[in-house]
């Protein structure tokens, strides 16, 4: 591919200072976002994948957060060296965001149509009349039934994935290359989830931008995106593309995850058993452990795992895996073999 | 161990649900005048047999969790009879409710909030059993308890907030557990945990009910969870249950239009899912509190027809044991 990526992550570290300790929430990012494609970040919960979004914005609160290391460039500009004001150009302009609680995106003391409206008239310099009439073709847009009534509801008037909706409509009224989507359906029913899954994917294809969509849930990944990065503990532990997510991951952590999950049918093709289990629970991110973060609870852990920290090592141009175990397959290394 | 296991009767269903309604009042005003009812559970029918899995889904709202607290009396129901070991809970008095709720346990969604932060583990599971049973070794038992949910002995002189979450609800589970009950409710029991914690408590719970016997009531919104632990499925929309059956029955040969829109609707985790992605059903749940007419599913229902909206289908078994409420399935649609 000779296109160039429109969002490139390399060694991003961000961490918050606590009285605790330093937290590492996030600690050794990689990863690429080609033009038009989507990239799916899964992890659990406490992994740093609202961080990482949020470093990308240059959201974090600072203190006591800080990006300490890293690069991040947008189609070939370093976000974290513009000035303030450039990047609030940049957010809700070329990159917009829907958050993962609704209610800090949405005023609830302002109507919905006035939320925006307000985007189109900071980034597109419309007077009120027109922002107003782009307000109400937005939320049509999005599937808000008689959206001309609806433009003067405010936020608790709406239910749950009406909400949802109006923030997509909030975060695509600038027409943005690059949505970034945090957990847009975890608070939502499955029925609900898929029209939201269904209308992401739509205006995608219809407006051609990039989206990077985090979730926990294996099944949305599986239902969205091209490409993939798993968070574990602050690391992206493995990069690869969506078939070879199911047809062949190599990191642990992956592996078991992909194993812990029932899938409906699997019953009754394969007979009931037990899931896979990953013992133990995640680690915290203040005490820094030289070895692999995944160590404790990984099924093959050597005695190498648990004093060096493997690096990210590339299997292929698509495929990357942080594991010792991938060092004999790997065509070299990529990105920071984090030290501490 | 020491428990007395009197008052069970071997034969006949654990649990029979007849007609139960739950309709929470609205109240507005000063004078807090009621001014219209939420249908929350609304003539719900189900049956479980001794040592079976029912497993309860549906989207938020439905009912589920009302329908969980109803059968511990946590609420005073609107209307209806639950049958437990063929004695109606709904209608006992105090005392007969006391004896019957010990062989009725539940567990719930959250683990931090079920658990009184004040008390160390040995209380939290040991107290009731003790209180029941005088038993003097009452500390052994809850060691031994533990064990049996993967925890250690010397956990139980631990607070809750000394635990992860997926421990505390194994906590919770041994609380549960203590006083060997015939029925087990649980709500959403892995719902707060992380993806790789849910896999351990799944396991647990099904490895403890081939060691313990117990009914299970398992209540959910996550249909590939229930598909794993269940061995029948009820599926309830707004307060009613649209349909009933094995669970193979159920998610191989799904019957009613909501259940078939809630399984094409679950996110496939498998490689080519994007491609093969299907039109779902639109609209959102309607209000529960002025449910639609007839047929509540109508107004999302792809297949709906004139009757779906004037009358309400009744439950009918369409295949041996694989009941249906849609007029799909009426009499005079066969001819
Ligand atoms: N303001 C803060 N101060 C201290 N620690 C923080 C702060 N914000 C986030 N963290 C920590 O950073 C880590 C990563 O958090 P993050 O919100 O990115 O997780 P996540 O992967 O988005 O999880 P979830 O799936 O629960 O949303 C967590 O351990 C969190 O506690
Ligand atoms: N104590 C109450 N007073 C008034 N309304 C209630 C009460 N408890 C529940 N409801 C309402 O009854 C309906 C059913 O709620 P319930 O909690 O049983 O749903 P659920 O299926 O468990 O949903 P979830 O999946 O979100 O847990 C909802 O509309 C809810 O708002
Ligand atoms: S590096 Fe070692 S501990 Fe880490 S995932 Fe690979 S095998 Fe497991
Ligand atoms: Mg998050
Ligand atoms: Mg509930």
């Amino acid at each position: 591919m000779a296109e160039t990526p429109i969002l490139e992550v390399t060694g991003l570290k961000t961490h918050f200072h606590t009285p605790e300790g330093v937290v590492r929430a996030v600690d050794g990012v990689d990863f690429t976002l080609m033009p038009g494609r989507t990239l799916g970040i899964l992890g659990e919960s406490g992994s740093g994948k609202s961080v990482t979004a949020l470093s990308v914005m240059r959201l974090v609160a600072d203190p006591p957060g800080r990006i300490v290391d890293g690069r991040i460039m947008f189609e070939g500009r370093d976000l974290l060296a513009l000035s303030p004001a450039e990047m609030r150009k940049i957010r809700g302009g070329e990159i917009s965001m829907i958050f993962q609680e609704p209610m800090t995106s949405l005023n609830p003391v302002y109507t919905l149509g006035d939320q925006i409206a307000e985007v189109f008239q900071i980034h597109e310099g419309m007077n009120r009349e027109q922002a107003w009439a782009g307000a109400t073709d937005m939320l049509e847009q999005v599937g808000i039934p008689n959206p001309e009534s609806r433009v003067d509801d405010y936020p608790h008037q709406f239910s749950g994935g009406m909400r949802q909706r109006a923030m997509i409509a909030m975060a695509i009224a600038c027409r943005s290359r690059l949505l970034i989507a945090d957990e847009p359906t975890t608070a939502l029913d499955v029925t609900i989830q898929a029209q939201i899954l269904d209308l992401l994917l739509k205006l995608q294809e219809d407006m051609g931008m990039a989206m990077m969509l985090i979730t926990h849930d294996l099944g949305v990944i599986a239902e969205t995106s091209d490409d993939v990065v798993v968070m574990y503990a602050g690391e992206v532990v493995e990069r690869l593309g969506i078939d070879t997510l199911f047809d062949d991951p190599r990191h642990p952590y992956t592996r078991g995850l992909l194993n812990s999950i029932p899938r409906l049918g699997e019953k009754f093709t394969r007979g009931k058993q037990p899931l896979e289990e990953i013992p133990g629970t995640v680690p915290n991110l203040i005490d820094y452990d030289p070895g692999c973060p995944f160590a404790a609870r990984c099924g093959q852990a050597m005695a190498r795992c648990h004093t060096e920290r493997p690096p990210l090592f590339k299997l292929n141009p698509a495929h990357y895996s942080k594991c010792w175990l991938s060092e004999a397959d790997a065509e070299g290394r990529a990105g920071v073999a984090a030290a501490g | 161990m020491a428990m007395d296991t009197t008052e069970t009767t071997a034969d006949g269903p654990i649990l029979e649900v007849r007609d139960l309604k739950m309709y929470f009042p609205i109240r507005k005003g000063l004078l807090k005048r009621t001014v219209g009812h939420v249908h929350a559970v609304d003539g719900v029918n189900f049956t479980i047999q001794r040592g079976e899995t029912l497993g309860l889904v549906g989207e938020s709202g439905c009912g589920k969790s009302t329908v969980g607290r109803l059968l511990l009396r946590l609420y005073a129901p609107t209307a209806g009879e639950a049958l437990f070991e063929g004695r109606d809970l709904m209608a006992m008095q105090t005392d007969e409710l006391n004896r019957a709720r010990r062989h009725i346990q539940i567990i719930f969604q959250d683990p931090f909030a079920s658990l009184n932060p004040r008390f160390r583990v040995k209380e939290l599971v040991g107290e009731a059993y003790r209180l029941h049973t005088g038993d003097k070794d009452w500390v052994a038992y809850v060691a031994d308890l533990l064990g049996k949910v993967g925890l250690q002995a010397d956990h139980m002189n631990r607070y809750p907030h000394e635990f992860s979450g997926g421990q505390r609800q194994r906590i919770g589970i041994a609380r549960a557990l203590a006083l060997q009950p015939r029925l087990i409710i649980a709500d959403e029991p892995v719902s707060a945990l992380d993806v790789s914690v849910q896999a351990q408590v799944v396991n647990l719970l099904d490895s403890l009910k081939a060691e313990f016997g117990f009914s299970f009531l398992f209540i959910s919104h996550d249909l590939s969870v229930v598909e794993h632990i269940a061995d029948r499925v009820a599926v309830m929309y707004l307060g009613e249950i649209v349909e009933t059956a094995s669970d193979r029955n159920l998610y191989q040969d799904p019957l009613h239009p909501y259940t078939q829109a809630l399984i094409a609707a679950v996110p496939k985790a498998e490689a080519g899912a994007k491609r093969r992605r299907k039109e779902v059903v639109r609209g959102d749940v309607p209000s529960p509190i002025n449910p639609p007419s007839g047929c509540r599913f109508h107004t999302r229902c792809p297949r709906a027809f004139a009757r779906c909206r004037s009358e309400r289908p009744r439950m009918r078994e369409e295949k041996p044991d694989h009941w249906v409420a849609c007029h799909l399935y009426d009499e005079a649609e066969h001819g």
